[in-house]
């Protein structure tokens, strides 16, 4: 066996250089022909897709910010999910484009395309301006969800506040798998995907097909309950610069746009008794930090006892596995994969020993994955005893999709809007609203 | 009345929420991630060639008789006999040379192209195809003669020396190369079918040569000037006294007496006799003998690679394989029939 | 009241710090990654030394046609007139009969050049890559058919969902400007 071991370094120092087959000497006039190389889409069209994509957002901030039409932003959706969903087929999307960051950010020999990088920035930058314009009218999964929401109902709060932790766990898993070389999960997951090129893995469109049945009640559960990029989307739309209004007017607190929005994201005015307690709940506040290093310890010794489960998500530790499995008799014959290895020749020893490394490095990653989320849920928890105060019903500024729909619920809305689209704008009018 | 009808429709949301979630947890957890349940395509996208690889074994006449012979080589490529049973390989740039129990000699020669071919006389000089020349060496390694070139594209794949003449086979020009003892070009004859570079030669003793058209399964008898006299040999996969494959016998060796012909095969790999009209006598080696190498060749690294066996038989009727990927050689014998059950009579 | 107000203007000066942060991390991000990009694109492409033609490439594909289709590097082939990629391995008579030929589809097309060659063609719009007939030549032959995904037909996913389920990694990214690995030639041209 030990021959075995070299065979393959020797194959490859051999086929370098022996590579000829002296075609036979045609008597004809027969031209051996070269195979078709057809070439992949050309560059200039990726191009395209991100200049597309600015336009998309910059219409969508226009139409969420100025326009404030609900129709306008539907039919941005329309067109996003007929340009970036079935016509570019899904890829490359900002979502995925996480990972290919993550990798980019620990592989150094990974070089990212410049239309990642695009599609990656660009709606993080729009979010940090004008909010979630980009899930509103850009994102062609969001847009496959949005059409299939016809009967929308409302989720606890607890129950949301709780499933948005999974986007979190989704995240950290994503980039780590991705920083690891070892999946794109988001990819390989993506539910919609399937829809857009007509067909795919049966698990996968039962997938896609079973959250796009969830979505005729709850409203786009992937964007709220999974989506990655979302996390960061949601963030740095807390932070934007301009929020998406309900109305620009006064609120009249009538409740009407809270039943409006499928999305749970418009929150009622927190009250007078609360206005009294502006201050942070320091009862609760200071167990809550005090808890904060220990819920990360905490969850980074959880997730580094499930280091090695995660570790099975890649190729070399999932192979040795097997290839331990069928040498110690606990499986049955071989797969495809394990043949292949066998058939190499290569040393089983080598095998094992880089899948120890991989899963010692899955327990390293699983601490900074358990730690990561062991802070969110701390931030979770401290938010909760930092009461915010609302005078008016707002729509909240991280999970608020810029949808448009509440905004002609709105009475005040509808009022400035018909002044504004019936009278002329004149000087008297505008006295006279005044008055 | 409106409200029991609201609380059932909420119920049956939650059913078809509850169901939807199920699928969802059930279509990940069930995701064949690394594609072990294989390609499910039908059996006729199958490609199985077990059935023919098996060897009845009423028809092997040969068996090891002693361990396999370590040549040192990264990669085999051609095995010849001396006058005192010596074994000669090569492999790569280098020859080994090995005596008959298989104990390795200190001889090495190495050049700077690969080795193509090497025949060795009864004085022991060695000629070696040296990719698209001759060069001749004494019995001590010494380089006594080197060969105009062919030309760029030749590869000697064997070579075959008579007293007058020596024949080389150019895998390149697909054809035989007649020189005149001192190496002068006289001609060269044949126009073979020759799909991969498998060429093999070898000379008679009443004074013929034999070539192996590979693409057209035979083996062939030409005199001296080069004249087709005659040929044998027929094409079938199923049936184990025909060569099989695209091109077959890639290599040949004569057994001692004119008692007949060992023949190697790649696709099915394996080892048979014949005898010296070409009628089928039993199996050296039959495929499964070298199901661990079928293996190994069974991933593509190997693809730009000569995979096919080597062939020489020595003066007691011992058959030298020479395997390629293993760089080994397996030394077979006639298991004797009459003589142990005689023995076993007595 | 005034006290509330100093607490409003606060939160409101971290939220504007923290929005200068974000756009400076953003800012720094783009510069990171600008600095670790290319202008050239990924593309996926079959590694033919490691591929081993379990025919996954013909149901993992995305397409409901497979990008993957079989190439024939003509100066590897040996024009065999029996070649054992186009005829069964125990075929019944040795003529072009459906049932002797091993691809199920009919893909290989067998053009008489002259004695005794033949030149082999695959038809893409017949293949689907189950890899048998590339089985049926590395056995017996040169090896000059095997797999490779046709750009024309690919639509270049970020992760290849064939990528995933192959089960030797034959799947590797390749630059734009090297978008094939061809067997027997010098893929950098």
């Amino acid at each position: 066996m030990t021959e075995f071991a070299s065979v393959l370094q020797r194959v490859a120092l051999i086929a370098s250089d022996i590579q000829r087959f002296p075609p036979p000497d045609f008597e004809s006039d027969y031209t051996m022909p070269l195979p078709a190389t057809p070439a992949p889409r050309a560059p200039w069209l990726g191009g395209v897709d991100v200049i597309v994509l600015f336009a998309a957002l910059s219409v969508g901030v226009y139409l969420v910010h100025k326009k404030r039409s609900r129709l306008s932003v539907f039919l941005l959706m329309v067109f996003s999910l007929i340009y970036f969903g079935f016509y570019r087929l899904g890829c490359v999307c900002a979502i995925g484009s996480i990972q290919n960051v993550s990798l980019a950010i620990a592989n150094p020999s990974y070089a990212i395309p410049l239309t990642v990088v695009a599609f990656f920035l660009l709606p993080l930058v729009f979010t940090l301006f004008f909010g979630r314009v980009f899930c509103a009218g850009v994102c062609p999964l969001g847009a496959m969800q949005d059409l299939m929401l016809i009967k929308p109902i409302s989720i606890p709060v607890w129950l949301q506040q709780a499933l948005g932790l999974l986007a979190y766990l989704y995240l950290g898993a994503a980039v780590l798998f991705a920083a690891m070389g070892s999946a794109f999960i988001i990819c390989e997951y993506d539910p919609f995907v399937a829809f857009f090129r007509l067909n795919g893995n049966p698990n996968i469109i039962i997938l896609g097909v079973s959250l796009l049945i969830i979505g005729l009640f709850v409203g786009r559960p992937y964007c709220r309950f999974l989506c990655p990029y979302g996390v960061i989307l949601h963030h740095f739309s807390r932070l934007s610069h301009w929020r998406v209004t309900i109305t620009p007017q006064d609120c009249h607190q009538c409740q009407i746009c809270e039943e409006a929005c499928p999305f749970g994201a418009i929150l009622p005015p927190t009250g007078e008794q609360n206005g009294q307690h502006w201050a942070p709940d320091k009862k609760r506040l200071i167990p809550a930090l005090i808890l904060t290093p220990i819920l990360i310890a905490f969850c980074g010794w959880v997730f580094s006892m499930a280091g090695s489960s995660f570790s099975k998500m890649d190729y070399t530790v999932h192979l040795a596995e097997r290839i331990v499995l069928e040498d110690t008799g606990q499986a049955d014959g071989t797969t495809d994969a394990s043949k292949a290895f066998r058939d190499s020749g290569q040393p089983g020893e080598t095998l094992i020993q880089d899948a120890q490394n991989i899963m010692d490095r899955y327990v390293m990653a699983g601490w900074i994955l358990g730690a990561f989320f062991g802070l969110v849920l701390s931030g979770k928890m401290i938010r909760l005893c930092l009461p915010d105060r609302r005078d008016d019903y707002e729509a909240d500024r991280g999970d608020c999709l810029a949808c448009a729909r509440c905004f002609s619920y709105c009475p005040q809305e509808l009022k400035r809007r018909r002044i504004s689209r019936t009278a002329p704008v004149t000087a008297g009018s505008e006295a006279a609203v005044e008055s | 009345m409106k409200s029991t009808k609201q609380k059932n429709n909420q119920w049956v949301i939650g059913l078809v929420i509850a169901v939807a979630l199920g699928g969802v947890v059930l279509s990940i957890v069930s995701t064949d991630r690394f594609g072990e349940k294989g390609n499910g395509l039908g059996p006729e996208y199958q490609y199985d060639l077990s059935e023919l690889r098996k060897t009845d074994p009423a028809m092997i006449l040969y068996k090891e008789a002693s361990p396999r012979i370590n040549t040192g080589h990264s990669w085999g490529r051609a095995i010849a006999v001396g006058p005192e049973d010596q074994i000669y390989t090569l492999g790569g740039q280098q020859l080994h040379v090995f005596d008959s129990t298989g104990k390795r000699l200190p001889l090495t020669i190495e050049r700077d192209k690969e080795l193509t071919a090497v025949t060795v006389l009864k004085d022991g000089s060695i000629y070696l195809g040296v990719t698209d020349h001759i060069e001749i060496f004494d019995a001590s390694g010494q380089l006594k003669s080197q060969w105009e070139s062919i030309g760029s594209g030749a590869e000697i794949t064997s070579i075959v020396v008579t007293p007058d003449i020596v024949f080389a086979a150019d895998f390149g020009s697909r054809s035989v190369i007649r020189y005149d003892a001192s190496g002068q070009k006289l001609d060269s004859f044949g126009d073979f079918n020759l799909p991969s570079n498998y060429f093999d030669l070898a000379y008679t003793s009443d004074g013929q040569l034999l070539a192996a058209n590979t693409g057209e399964h035979r083996i062939e008898t030409y005199d001296l000037k080069g004249n087709l006299m005659s040929w044998w040999g027929e094409f079938s996969n199923q049936e184990p006294d025909k060569f099989c494959g695209c091109c077959n016998p890639i290599s040949f060796a004569l057994l001692p007496g004119q008692s007949g012909i060992v023949t190697c095969e790649k696709g099915l790999t394996r080892v048979k006799v014949y005898d010296k009209e070409g009628r089928f006598v039993g199996f050296v080696a039959g495929a499964e003998s070298f199901d661990q190498r079928d293996g190994l060749t069974a991933t593509p690294e190997y693809c730009y690679n000569r995979m096919g066996l080597d062939v020489a038989v020595d003066s007691q009727g011992r058959v030298l394989v020479l395997e390629p990927v293993m760089a080994e050689i397996r030394v077979y014998q006639r298991i004797n029939t009459d003589n142990s059950s005689r023995s076993q009579g007595i | 009241m005034p006290n509330q107000d100093n607490a409003l203007d606060r939160r409101d000066l971290i939220k504007k710090g923290l929005h200068g942060l974000a756009l400076l991390v953003t800012g720094g991000v783009s510069g990171f990654l600008a600095e670790r990009s290319q202008a050239n694109s990924y593309h996926w492409q079959i590694d033919p030394s490691k591929c081993i033609a379990c025919g996954n490439c013909a149901t993992y594909c995305v397409l409901e046609e497979s990008a993957v289709k079989c190439v024939n590097t003509y100066a590897m082939c040996g024009y065999c007139n029996l070649c054992t990629a186009f005829f069964e391995p125990a075929p019944k008579s040795l003529n072009t009969g459906a049932e002797n030929q091993l691809c199920p589809t009919g893909a290989i097309l067998r053009t008489f050049i002259e004695e005794p060659y033949y030149e082999y063609k695959i038809d893409e719009s017949l293949c689907i890559a189950c890899g048998k007939c590339v089985k049926g030549c590395k056995e017996f032959g040169n090896g000059s058919l095997y797999l490779q995904v046709r750009h024309d037909r690919c639509v270049n996913c970020n992760q290849c969902a064939i990528a995933v389920a192959c089960p030797t990694q034959a799947l590797t990214r390749v630059h734009r400007d090297q978008p094939y690995l061809l067997k027997g030639m010098d893929n950098k041209a």
